[in-house]
């Protein structure tokens, strides 16, 4: 008897309804991604960049120890003498296939070199697009260092 | 000997007379941090790191030099050693640059685990560190003297192993720096022979082809063997993704007869793969052209031009055992020829003493008590076997006797006594060292050789014949004598060290000929260089020339096919050394494969299993061969250590420190003139020469870095002769 009832009273509508009314008149939250972005955190790991010196060079000196600290086989480079006499860094890949964010190559570097951004758009349409090599990280090192000096 | 007890850190070990307690400690598993101490060096306590406490010592005591006694009790772990070695290890780090991320030693540096495992945990040194930025380029060495630790180890490698003495250090106290003598290597003789950077603990000494190419602990390692010689060095190979990146040979670690010393080529010639005179594609000869063709048409070519035709083969020897057996079976075994036909004649004579051909291992240096070394340049030809006998009298003791005809640098400071004589003499002398060893109160009537006998009386002997023997006209009788006098001794091993590293299947397995005595129809060379391997032969006339190589050489002009091959750091397979079989092992890719390429050719059964004609018994001791006239000079072309086998011209590393060409002669032989000319038979050499008094009189040396067409014509029909060879000399 008492189920009738509340059927012909919607009560159950009414309830669900309650909380569409509520919010109604709320500012929305949700965001119309891809034509608006939510800002990442702070400390979000996005994808790598290479930081460059006030001269414009790498900082990286091709030790390694990125690549010997991530678990998953990310990182490779190639390294030579360079004509100075110094070490240069031939090529540095980072394979954004196999990544796992977790920051470990950043925390390994002894020059600060490599670096996440924000970027957390990168999907592309063919595989070896998404292996960065040197050019592409020292580009997104510059706009890291952007987004940084922003930052402050 | 007896060996008596010591206690290390409560255990009970067992110590021989003359061992330190570090070596002793070392045997039992029980681990003290060194810099200074190396097991290939002599100790000498110099960086105070091994520090341990000794039971009624009032101080603690280096144990790399402190010999064992029965009952002593050391102990190498309490806090006051804990304490003593931080606080050195402190001290060594205050100054060091600790540039660990691009250095070249990090992950295989011995400050840096050593500090990790014993060091102190933080600094208290608040000064600024002290900059000496000295560094010193060689060719091949670095020397950044902010990374040394001043151990002395790379001095005493090179001037009490190797001999040389080209490392010293400059300056005293705050100042001293790790330097050649007069600031350059190649002026101060080094050999680059690359065992100061391998036994230097840091990054100081670096091999400058490795510098900033890779980092230690990434790269796939793999032991092989060196092929550039008859030595067979064990060596390892460190490649990352198929790119070979150098060579170390691991002294101390490696286990090969060689125990990690290398020779300029097993060091740095491994970027011969690199070399732009790689051959990319076969060729074929078409309308008197040579143009690219793709394998497989080269492969029917070979197949149509070959069948049922009699080949005349020419080998170079340092081919791994299942190519040259394949080879044996594609193109059989009766009518060759190869570099190894002086050694073979040498094993020739030997055989038909001693009714065989099995020469010993490099062990029975070890087992002898007196090592009589027979040959000369045996430091250019082999120059690890060199060393190692260097090592047997320095290291363990041995007596080194040398017969010879030149003084030689790297064993006369070592040699007990050296019978060096004219080259005409050389059997002679053998043969009253043969009668002095029968009968002992034989008296030659030379002083010299009377003595060379007496230091050999009672003693267990071994021989090692090694260098230009194998290059003389008296090869053979030389093989009978050796083996004629082995048998007199007690003892009596022989140590035949083969020119190129696998002479010894080819000579057991074809049945050599001179290239004059072959009669086939079509040419096929293997792996060889004309005018360097057959220095002096003309390809006989035949329809076709095929040849196997893995470079643009020389002789590419004159064939109708040339099918590309691998260097031997890009295969697989096994050699014959000294010590029995040697792997050859690789992990690089490669593009051809001349296994691959015979393995596509049909077999023939035609002679391959024609057994090796029995040779007949001799008993009797060899027979002087060489004479000269009055005016002659017996010349000894030889090809300088970085030249042999072709390893300067090919590699670029290498080729920065590659010898000269110049003619050696006795002051009074040579003439007034700058140049002069050098008459063989009908050949003619217009040459530069430098007058060196260490060259006995009657003799010449030609250095040559490489074997160049002129080099050959001048010698031809000389082959397989290098040495011995009779000469006139004429100023020009
Ligand atoms: S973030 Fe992690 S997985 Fe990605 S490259 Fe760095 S260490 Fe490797
Ligand atoms: S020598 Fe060793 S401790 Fe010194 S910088 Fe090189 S790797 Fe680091
Ligand atoms: S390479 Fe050999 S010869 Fe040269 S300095 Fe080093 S140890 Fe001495
Ligand atoms: S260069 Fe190397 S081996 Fe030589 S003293 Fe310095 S640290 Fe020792
Ligand atoms: S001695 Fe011979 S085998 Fe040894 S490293 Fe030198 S060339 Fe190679
Ligand atoms: S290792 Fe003993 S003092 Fe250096």
């Amino acid at each position: 008897m008492m189920s009738v009832i509340k059927k012909v009273a919607l009560v159950d509508l009414l309830k669900g309804m309650s909380i569409t009314l509520k919010t109604m008149f709320k500012p929305t939250v949700t965001v119309h991604y891809p034509f608006e972005k939510v800002p990442p955190r702070k400390r979000f790991r996005g994808i790598h960049a290479l930081k460059l010196n006030p001269d414009g060079s790498y900082r990286c000196e091709a030790c390694y120890l990125c690549a010997e600290m991530c678990p998953s086989n990310v990182i490779d480079m190639e390294m030579t003498e360079g004509k100075d006499g110094k070490k240069e860094l031939v090529d540095f890949t980072v394979d954004l296939t196999r990544c796992l964010f977790c920051g470990l190559c950043v925390e390994a570097c002894p020059r600060d070199a490599i670096v996440m951004t924000d970027i957390y758009e990168f999907s592309q349409y063919t595989v070896d697009k998404l292996i960065l090599h040197k050019k592409d990280l020292m580009e997104l090192g510059r706009y890291y260092q952007e987004w940084e000096r922003k930052r402050r | 000997m007896e060996s008596f007890k010591v206690v290390i850190d409560g255990k009970e070990c067992e110590a021989y007379p003359g061992e330190t307690v570090l070596e002793v400690a070392e045997r039992n598993g029980i681990t003290i941090p060194v810099f200074c101490y190396h097991r290939e060096l002599r100790p000498e306590g110099a960086c105070r790191v091994c520090l341990v406490e000794v039971e009624g010592a009032p101080r603690l005591v280096t144990a790399c030099t402190l010999k064992a006694m029965p009952d002593m009790v050391v102990k190498t772990n309490t806090e006051r050693v804990r304490r003593a070695r931080a606080g050195v290890i402190e001290l060594i780090l205050n100054n060091h640059t600790l540039e660990c991320p691009i250095c070249d030693k990090s992950g295989e540096c011995e400050l840096q685990m050593t500090g990790f495992r014993h060091g102190p945990k933080k600094s208290r040194y608040k000064e600024p560190r002290r900059e000496k930025d000295i560094v010193i380029q060689g060719p091949l060495i670095e020397i950044d003297n902010d990374r040394c630790i001043l151990c002395r180890r790379c001095i005493r490698m090179c001037g009490e192993n190797m001999g040389n003495r080209v490392l010293g250090i400059l300056n005293r106290g705050y100042r001293a720096y790790i330097s050649p003598f007069n600031g350059d290597f190649m002026e101060s003789g080094c050999e680059h022979c690359g065992s100061c950077v391998d036994v230097c603990p840091v990054g100081s000494l670096l091999d400058r082809a490795f510098k900033y190419k890779d980092r230690p602990w990434r790269m796939d390692k793999t032991w092989t063997t060196c092929l550039f010689c008859g030595s067979g060095c064990k060596v390892e190979i460190d490649s990352y993704h198929g790119k070979v990146k150098r060579a170390v040979g691991r002294i101390g670690i490696n286990d090969g007869h060689n125990r990690g010393y290398l020779c300029v080529r097993g060091k740095w010639g491994w970027d011969v793969i690199y070399s732009d005179k790689r051959l990319k594609e076969p060729l074929l000869r078409v309308d008197g052209e040579l143009r690219r063709i793709l394998l497989e048409e080269a492969l029917k070519v070979l197949k149509e031009k070959i069948e049922g035709r009699k080949i005349n083969l020419f080998l170079e020897s340092s081919l791994t055992n299942e190519e040259l057996e394949k080879i044996a079976a594609v193109f059989g075994t009766e009518n060759a020829t190869s570099d190894s036909l002086g050694f073979y004649n040498f094993l020739k004579g030997f055989e038909k003493v001693k009714g065989t051909r099995e020469t010993d291992k490099f062990s029975s240096i070890y087992d002898a008590d007196a090592v009589v070394v027979i040959g000369d340049f045996i430091e250019e030809i082999n120059p690890v076997v060199s060393m190692l006998l260097r090592l047997a009298v320095l290291q363990k003791g041995k007596r080194l006797l040398r017969v010879g005809v030149f003084p030689s640098k790297k064993l006369d400071s070592v040699a007990f006594s050296k019978l060096l004589v004219d080259q005409t003499e050389i059997i002679d002398t053998l043969k009253h060292v043969i009668l002095g060893m029968i009968d002992t109160s034989y008296s030659s009537g030379n002083r010299k050789i009377d003595t060379f006998i007496k230091s050999l009386r009672g003693k267990k002997v071994s021989f090692v014949v090694a260098g230009t023997v194998f290059f003389s006209p008296e090869a053979e009788e030389i093989g009978k004598t050796v083996a004629y006098l082995s048998d007199r001794v007690v003892g009596g091993k022989v140590v035949a060290v083969p020119p190129k590293a696998n002479s010894l299947k080819v000579v057991n397995l074809f049945r050599l000929k001179h290239p004059e005595e072959l009669d086939g129809d079509v040419n096929v060379v293997v792996n060889g260089e004309l005018e360097r391997d057959f220095p002096g032969v003309e390809l006989p006339k035949a329809e076709f020339t095929v040849l196997f190589t893995p470079f643009y050489t020389p002789d590419v002009s004159g064939a109708d096919l040339v099918i590309p091959v691998e260097v031997w750091l890009e295969k697989n397979g096994t050699v014959d050394g000294v010590d029995g079989k040697l792997e050859v092992k690789t992990v690089l890719e490669k593009e051809f494969s001349l296994l691959e390429v015979l393995s596509q050719l049909p077999v023939r059964n035609t002679g391959a299993e024609s057994k090796e004609a029995e040779v007949e018994r001799v008993n009797e001791p060899g027979q002087r061969l060489l004479e000269r006239e009055k005016g002659e000079l017996l010349l000894t072309v030889l090809s300088n250590r970085t030249g042999w086998n072709s390893v300067s011209y090919y590699s670029k590393n290498v080729a920065g420190v590659a010898g000269e060409r110049v003619l050696l002669l006795n002051p009074e032989d040579a003439p007034d003139s700058e140049m002069v000319k050098l008459k063989v038979g009908n050949g003619e050499l217009l040459i530069s020469f430098r007058k060196d008094s260490s060259i006995p009189k009657g003799h010449a040396v030609l250095r040559v870095e490489r074997f160049t067409r002129d080099v050959s014509e001048f010698l031809r029909g000389q082959f397989p002769n290098l040495s011995g060879i009779r000469c006139q000399i004429a100023e020009a």
